[in-house]
């Protein structure tokens, strides 16, 4: 019944979008706003990431066109346009996200799209991008499959899963003593598995032995035997990739049993991982932290003050806040309000972008080649150790909690 | 290795220990009730998020914690029963036995988003940060010496009340006979809400000790009904005994397997190991034991 | 003691009884015969209160109990020894008897109750840790016998109680069955070999799709030709 319904309601807005004409642009741009339409997964599965990006993203307007004033276009004689969300909840649904962004191309009408978020959404919804000739600037859209599309009006932000740990492994290099040996442990789960696969050889590349492997299912409570296997591996690193909820009982049974190491690192070492667990000495990666200043980060601390966000605990929103500023970036080097000339300039090669923690390029897919921050909490709190350039302290090495 | 082989044995009775408790519970609805509650791992779920909730808030003791909880998972059972299975019977068989497989589900999904909801989708558990005592290269936590010891304590304590006691006899005698029982004046529908009521006050129990050692969050109950599902016919239907042993043999199997061969296999072991005894033993492991 | 008037009975959508009346004296041994299917264990059901009247009275030492639980029977002295025993088969043989005595009134006479039945039956002494389903068909009866026994009852329903009986062991059963009558039990029995059950009875009552179609003392019935037509030339 409901998927009767829906079909029909899919059906109903891809006619109204064949009839809609193809680029339905404002005769005069300079009177404003500039609309942004943008889903968001504000309840269902993927929510304990996002559920306050909605308020963000109302905070971010009213804040962008209060501190910057809005988005300078040329002919508009020096007055800024000021920005506007359409915005939706898409349940953490790709269908529903899809037809959301079908109903914002048709009925809305907006100008452009960010979002959404989420390798499962950018997939289907990148068509949407296509269809209506529409560029977006994604977010948390981190699978290579996505961009390999061919795709025209499609980037997106996130940290690449060849790039994760580079900073990592690079600052392995001059740490003492050196590490010689590595054991992964890898949740069964398509990113997680990516991750490992890609830093493994890196690892071995730069002399750090695979001294073991193993891969476990999320249901997974009893560690006994890795944990058992880990110790008789004596590894220098031990590098759990996997996603932060499932990996809790696994750490917690690591300090029960003793574990040793140089290290131990957690590509996603979390706010909510380390309230359940001592997180003490562990490294790991972050897509941004509050205090790495850059471009626009005052606009974006501010936002995340009164969000009353911590980056620490929502991992990605560093992601979803660079795609509003990667957008107004692009409308401002066009220069006008041209979607064909925007989504041009997004996938420019070489062109440089700006976000709050730094400068980065698009690759040939139109993802963003953003490497991760390395950090270690040390006192309960992230501290970036890598790269050096925006370092917050040093790395304790080797890590002292798990000596 | 005789180190590793301890090691092993005591995360695998622990684990094991857990398993059967969740399918006591089980057992005994289904053994006088004759309704899978696939809700019944969820519960436990629950139970532990609760117990880890009023642990972090008033900092009680996990006794004082599953004797509360117990108390409200036995009104929780009382009504469930009264006011959504007890009507299904009403139903003729094709419909009731769809019936509750709808109304178990569906309170799977709603007590889940509900939990969710109140309490957030995270992991939680209750954290005893006691010491350990170390023999040799083998490490045990007081904590798990408190479950192991609160399994052995319960199981006795379920066996006591179901063998000596007038109610716990009468949900064996109704599971073994039921006409047998009416005879003997045991009111049938009494006994059932009663039994659902103790069946949720033992996943309660289950769920407090279980947080005190693997976390839980309200989507992670399911395979541990499938597992208590395999238990129960490892052991025999209403087999105490058989489903302890059941439990054990499961636990130490996914531990062991996880070590000589590979983890993402452990989760495994209970359905081969289900298929496996079937096979060779249709009766289940409790017929072997004569 | 016991009189039933116009009884109904229905399974579901199924009338298993029609029409049924019989009465039962204080320490007479009654019988209830009849065809299989003729409705004899559902009339047991009935009074025990497992099964519920759709119609007419059963009236016990002067109540009407038609729909009353059966717990609140076998508290006023009612208990049934029903077809095919129905034990408790993974339950020891002492723990099946101890169920009989459920009901709240009976619990104080558990350890009394037990000797005496252990007395008629002394087999059932020896077996008593092994469980039921380990025992012999007969054994098994006795203790469906002993069960009921166990709320000290002054009307015993018995339900075919020698189907599937060794012949040495319901020598055995009658005799016992005798020296409960002895006692003052009354006893209301239904059996389909018609020779064993009027050796037992002194008066019968013969249904028919679930309606009393004959009744008479011994004598009476085995000199009724309609009687004799129905049952003695059969077996
Ligand atoms: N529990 C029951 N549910 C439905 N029908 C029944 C049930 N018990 C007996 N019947 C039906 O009621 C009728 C009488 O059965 P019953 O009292 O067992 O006869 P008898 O004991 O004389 O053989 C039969 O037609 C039988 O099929
Ligand atoms: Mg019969």
């Amino acid at each position: 019944m409901r998927t009767t319904l829906f079909a029909a309601a899919l059906g109903a807005a891809a006619l109204l979008g064949a009839i809609a004409p193809a680029s339905a642009q404002r005769t005069d741009p300079c009177a404003g706003p500039i609309t942004f339409g943008t889903t968001i997964s504000a309840t269902g599965t993927n929510s304990t990431l996002s559920d306050r990006w909605m308020k963000m993203t109302e905070i971010f307007e009213e804040e962008f066109n209060r501190m910057a004033g809005g988005v300078a276009l040329s002919g508009c004689g020096g007055k800024k346009v000021p920005i506007k969300f359409v915005m939706y909840d898409d349940q953490s649904v790709p269908a529903t996200a899809v037809s959301l962004y079908e109903k914002m191309a048709t009925v809305d009408r907006v100008d452009l799209f960010v979002g959404p978020d989420w390798s499962t959404h950018g997939f289907p919804v990148s068509q949407i991008f296509e269809k209506y000739k529409t560029p977006s600037v994604m977010s948390n859209v981190a699978t290579p499959r996505v961009y390999e599309q061919g795709f025209k009006y499609i980037t997106g932000l996130a940290f690449h899963a060849n790039t994760w740990s580079q900073n990592y492994f690079e600052s392995l290099k001059n740490v003492n003593p050196q590490p010689k040996s590595v054991f992964w442990i890898v949740h069964d789960n398509l990113i997680a598995k990516t991750v490992y696969e890609i830093h493994k050889p890196i690892a071995e590349k730069q002399g750090i032995k695979t001294v073991g492997e193993e891969i476990f299912a999320p249901t997974t409570r009893d560690f006994t035997g890795i944990i058992l296997k880990i110790r008789a591996a004596k590894p220098d690193i031990i590098y759990i990739s996997s996603f932060d909820a499932v990996s809790v009982p696994l750490v917690q049974q690591m300090r029960q049993l003793r574990v040793t190491a140089m290290d131990v690192h957690h590509i996603m070492a979390t706010g909510s991982l380390a309230r359940q667990i001592n997180l003490e000495g562990v490294t790991g990666e972050l897509y941004w932290h509050e205090g790495i200043k850059g471009p626009y980060s005052d606009i974006a601390l501010k936002v995340l003050e009164r969000a009353e966000i911590k980056l620490f605990d929502y991992l990605w929103t560093g992601g979803r806040l660079d795609s509003y500023f990667v957008m107004i970036q692009a409308i401002e080097k066009v220069g006008k309000l041209d979607r064909e000339a925007i989504a041009t300039a997004l996938r420019a090669p070489g062109a440089k972008w700006k976000r709050p923690g730094g400068e980065f390029e698009f690759d040939a897919g139109g993802l963003s080649k953003i490497v991760a921050f390395t950090h270690q909490i040390q006192n309960g709190a992230p501290v970036i150790i890598a790269p050096a350039a925006q370092a917050t302290g040093t790395i304790k090495w080797p890590s002292p909690t798990w000596q | 290795m005789t180190a590793i082989i301890a090691q092993l044995v005591i995360s695998g009775l622990l684990l094991g220990g857990l398993y059967a408790l969740v399918a006591f519970g089980l057992s005994l609805i289904y053994g006088v009730v004759r309704i899978l509650n696939f809700a019944h791992g969820t519960l436990l779920a629950i139970g532990g998020i609760a117990a880890s909730i009023i642990f972090a808030v008033y900092k009680l003791n996990p006794v004082l914690i599953a004797v509360v909880l117990v108390l409200v998972f036995l009104v929780f059972g009382y009504l469930m029963h009264i006011y959504l299975l007890d009507p299904l019977k009403k139903r003729n068989p094709f419909e009731a036995t769809i019936g509750t497989v709808l109304v178990t589900v569906g309170l799977l999904l709603i007590i889940s988003d509900l939990a969710a909801e109140i309490a957030g989708p995270t992991p939680k558990n209750i954290p005893l940060e006691f010491h350990a005592y170390i023999v040799g290269e083998v490490i045990i936590q007081r904590a798990e010496l408190y479950i192991l010891g609160g399994i052995t304590l319960f199981t006795i304590a379920l066996h006591l009340f179901l063998k000596k006691t007038w109610f716990g006899r009468a949900i064996r005698a109704v599971t073994q006979s039921p006409l047998g029982a009416n005879i003997c004046g045991i009111r049938s529908k009494q006994i059932h809400a009663q039994t659902v009521a103790v069946g949720c006050g033992i996943v309660a129990i289950a769920g407090v000790l279980w947080s005190l050692k693997f976390p839980v969050d309200p989507y992670g109950g399911f395979d541990l009904t499938v597992r208590a599902f395999t238990i129960i016919i490892l052991g025999g239907i209403g087999n105490l005994v058989g489903a302890l042993l059941a439990g054990l043999f499961l636990g130490l199997a996914e531990v062991f397997t996880s070590f000589l061969w590979a983890s993402d296999w452990a989760p495994a072991v209970s359905i081969v190991l289900l298929l496996v005894i079937l096979v060779v033993f249709p009766r289940g492991l409790a017929s072997v034991r004569k | 003691m016991l009189e039933i008037r116009n009884l109904v009975v229905d399974h579901g959508e199924l009338r298993a009884i029609w029409d049924v009346s019989l009465d039962v004296e204080a320490g007479e041994r009654v019988g209830l015969l009849g065809a299989n299917g003729a409705g004899k264990s559902t009339t047991l059901g009935a009074i025990l209160g497992i099964y519920k009247a759709s119609g007419g009275h059963i009236r016990y030492k002067s109540a009407e109990i038609a729909n009353r639980e059966a717990v609140q029977n076998v508290e006023a002295g009612i208990a049934l020894v029903p077809e095919g025993r129905q034990l408790f088969p993974e339950m020891k043989v002492r723990e099946n008897l101890e169920m009989g005595a459920y009901p709240r009134s009976a619990r104080g006479k558990v350890a009394e109750n037990l000797d005496r039945i252990f007395d008629l039956f002394p087999i059932l002494r020896e077996k008593q840790n092994q469980n039921a389903n380990e025992l012999s068909g007969g054994q098994q009866q006795m203790v469906a016998i002993g069960r009921a026994l166990m709320s000290s009852p002054q009307l015993l329903l018995l339900d075919e109680p020698f189907l599937g009986v060794a012949p040495v062991i319901i020598e055995e059963v009658m005799a016992a069955l005798n020296r409960l009558a002895d006692q003052g039990v009354t006893f209301l029995l239904v059996e389909q070999n018609i020779h064993r059950a009027m050796e037992f009875v002194e008066r019968a009552y013969v249904i028919e799709n679930g309606r009393t179609v004959l009744a008479g003392s011994k004598q009476q019935l085995l000199g009724d030709p309609e009687f004799s037509n129905k049952f003695l030339g059969l077996d």
